[in-house]
């Protein structure tokens, strides 16, 4: 019973992390940008200069997942929940649905990655953006 | 130039990109030999439980300590390499370390959640499960592989320096 509790929690958060990732990408949601050149965080949708989003999407999808993990953890330790998750067909709905996600996720940013367009940084500093 | 010596851990951006090599060494290793042992637990064969474990174990810890460690460099990566070169002369390179880091963050819950069901799963007991198990490592394994190889392309292309 304590592995179906452990995978229906770990396999909702990976579903979550992969939703939350996605939807702040796509959806162009404000989070922490940072700032490499000048050592600072900023919180808002579009960078203003040359900005990271990676660390604030990571943070954001994984304090999203640990949450989501952490509710299915507590929900399903009796109830109708724990005995949903004891049966095996239930975990593999989640998986199924996880991996569905998974493989948006890995199709968008596939697509989406390899058709950016590059901004190099300019090699002075007095051209650099403000 | 752009002062790239302002930016986080960039003194000690090789030191830094050794240990991230390491761990990826240990990592890539570790992956592969567990999903080779889901060749046993997708036939049933449930033998070298303890083994896999054992592997399972390293996945998890080893991705989590190169995940890290590859945030340290990320920052002077993005300015000394990317900025500077790659955007301007290999965009292609530029995607390519793009799709292995969203990769790498995207398979962080599933290389975790290895490690987590190491210390509960008894695949004997519940062998639909261990299915969904196998499946699992054998995506870590193969974002690993292809994380790898694209971070030997790119360092190929235009290392830190």
């Amino acid at each position: 019973m304590k592995a179906a509790r452990v995978f229906a929690a770990l396999l909702v958060a990976r579903g979550v992390y992969g939703v939350v990732y996605l939807a702040a990408t796509a959806g162009r949601w404000a989070l922490p940008w940072y700032y490499p050149l000048e050592r600072r965080w900023a919180f808002e949708a579009t960078p203003r200069g040359f900005a990271m989003g990676w660390f604030g999407t990571t943070a954001l999808a994984l304090v999203a997942a640990s949450a989501a993990a952490a509710i299915v953890w507590s929900l399903s330790a009796k109830g109708r929940l724990s005995k949903a998750i004891a049966r095996p067909e239930t975990i593999l709905s989640i998986a199924r649905a996880g991996a569905m996600i998974l493989l948006v996720d890995f199709v968008y940013f596939g697509w989406t990655l390899t058709h950016q367009t590059p901004t190099p940084l300019p090699l002075s500093t007095e051209s650099a953006p403000p | 130039m752009i002062a790239t010596d302002g930016v986080v851990f960039f003194g000690a951006r090789r030191a830094l990109l050794l240990l991230h090599a390491g761990a990826a060494i240990v990592l890539i290793g570790a992956a592969t030999h567990h999903a080779l042992q889901m060749r046993h637990y997708l036939r049933g064969n449930f033998a070298r439980e303890a083994l896999e474990k054992v592997y399972a174990k390293v996945v998890s810890v080893g991705y989590v300590i190169t995940f890290l460690l590859g945030a340290t460099v990320y920052p002077s990566y993005r300015v000394q390499v990317r900025g500077l070169y790659l955007d301007r002369f290999a965009p292609a390179y530029s995607a390519l370390f793009d799709l292995k880091e969203v990769y790498a963050s995207l398979t962080l819950t599933v290389a975790v959640g290895l490690g987590a069901l190491a210390f509960t799963l008894r695949p004997a007991e519940s062998p639909a499960l261990a299915r969904v198990y196998a499946a699992m490592s054998l995506l870590v394994c193969a974002v690993v592989w292809f994380d790898v190889i694209a971070g030997l392309l790119i360092t190929s292309v235009r290392g830190l320096g």
